[in-house]
């Protein structure tokens, strides 16, 4: 009986040996809350939290919004899929395809806190966010997004790089850079679809916002996105 | 006492299947974390699926499957190493002239912040440079002046340089740009187990990749197979 309890208690230290192991081997780390989150070292040497403070997203802060249990919940498998670095999570479109608003406060919370050069995260965010345009906050969010000023380089958004142009290899470059605002003006867009198709009153209340949305994409000092924003706006009719 | 061995062998073997999957040799200064990140990339590409692919995408690549990209690339790509690849913002590059079935990563794999798309985007256009046999698809040369559907010059945004004149371009759907952005296309359109982000990150990428695609029989043939399906 001794033989057996033995055995037990060494396979389970061994699995649960192989098991940290391997989580320390692929990085992944889970977070309950932005602290920990922001603790936790970023799976390369960018910055994952700004170091300067940012003024976007902080008038979205709303202490009157009560984050509960479900809400953290939610956040700590954003923060477990930011960190994994991966992009198709089946949870993005499952535990995070509906977000109430505590959820989104949180989220929006970890969107100022994120270097900007962190744009595949921040457009994460704003990709999760889009998806669920229900509060007047959700749209000033995404305005806030495209009002930004422009990323100028994967490495500092600061400053232009000043290395010699790679044509070849920069392909792509200018979508990553662009990215948080390509994916916001695409989440009105998409609203703007919805409302055309279904006529949905409830979507329809907020018909001038997700215009002034556009608005903001049209105003954006990145090119792409201006242009993107203009070509909606002709089609928009009312 | 007598620990099952068997037990602890299917463990181990049951951890290291993903790395497994693929047969490339890694230089030993590859760091560790841009190792695992290209295995990551690489199973995840390799586990998706779908039910249908357009006719380029069949010539190409052959059907929607994870199996088949996984197979296309670790037929081309044999060893990776690390290397600056000439230029600060490079992620990835081949250098036929040193060995045509290398890949070589920069430490931007890791440290920029693409989607992962992005990277594997950059990944498979590398990927169809180690083809001697297609003269490596090498790029031609954008025209000048290089004008996008409504007039304007296409250029880059950031920096202001225009792409005319540059070896930035393709003349065929084969080659490097051609084929990721029909790969990505397909991703985008009929990949059933991706998530909407990795869709919506897949039309992004492929978009900005058609605009290096030139000859007017290429782009025509490529809107046929992609652009008018929706």
């Amino acid at each position: 009986m001794a033989k057996k309890t033995w055995i037990v208690t060494i396979s389970i230290a061994l699995v649960l040996s192989i098991g940290i192991f391997y989580l320390l081997k692929t990085g992944k780390k889970t977070g309950e809350d932005a602290g920990i989150a922001s603790m936790l070292l970023p799976p390369d040497n960018l910055p994952m939290v700004s170091t300067i403070a940012t003024p976007v997203g902080a008038k979205f802060t709303d202490t009157a919004v009560e984050v509960s249990a479900e809400d953290r919940k939610k956040f700590g498998i954003l923060m477990e899929i930011l960190l994994s670095r991966s992009d198709n999570d089946p949870r993005l479109d499952r535990e995070l395809k509906e977000l109430p608003a505590g959820s989104k406060e949180l989220f929006f919370n970890h969107y100022r806190f994120l270097a900007r050069e962190r744009l595949n995260e921040r457009g994460t965010v704003v990709f999760l966010i889009g998806r669920n345009l229900t509060r007047q906050k959700d749209f000033d969010f995404l305005c806030s997004v495209l009002d930004e000023p422009p990323c100028l380089s994967l490495s500092d958004c600061q400053k232009a790089e000043t290395s010699k142009q790679d044509y070849e290899r920069d392909s792509g470059e200018e979508v990553t850079l662009a990215y948080p605002q390509l994916v916001a003006l695409n989440a009105a867009t998409a609203y703007l679809e919805r409302i055309r198709l279904s006529h949905n009153r409830r979507e329809m209340e907020f018909f001038d916002s997700v215009l002034q949305v556009i608005k903001c994409g049209m105003r954006s000092k990145v090119a792409t996105i201006s242009q993107k924003a203009e070509l909606v706006s002709r089609g928009v009719t009312r | 006492m007598k620990i099952n061995h068997k037990i602890i062998l299917g463990i181990l073997l049951l951890l290291a299947a993903p790395f497994a999957a693929h047969a490339i040799t890694f230089d030993t200064d590859v760091p560790k974390e841009t190792k695992v990140q290209l295995m990551q990339d690489l199973d995840f590409v390799s586990y998706i699926f779908g039910n249908e692919a357009s006719a380029l995408h069949k010539q190409i690549f052959g059907d929607f499957s994870g199996k088949v990209y996984s197979d296309f690339f670790t037929s081309r790509v044999l060893r990776v190493g690390m290397n600056s690849c000439g230029n600060g913002k490079a992620v990835a590059c081949v250098i036929p002239f040193f060995d045509s079935s290398k890949m070589w990563l920069t430490q931007n794999y890791i440290k920029f912040s693409h989607p992962q798309i992005a990277r594997l985007m950059i990944v498979f256009h590398e990927s169809r440079h180690t083809e001697s046999m297609n003269g490596f698809y090498t790029h031609a040369t954008c025209p000048d002046p290089f004008l996008d559907a409504d007039g304007n010059e296409i250029k880059s945004i950031w920096t202001g340089s225009s792409l005319s004149g540059e070896p930035a371009c393709d003349n065929t759907p084969f080659g490097s740009y051609g084929s990721s952005l029909i790969m990505l296309k397909n991703i985008q359109k009929f990949c059933q187990n991706c998530t909407e982000k990795v869709k919506l990150d897949a039309g992004f990428y492929g978009d900005d990749q058609f605009k290096r695609i030139i000859n007017p029989g290429a782009v025509d043939s490529i809107k046929k197979d992609l652009y008018s399906l929706r």
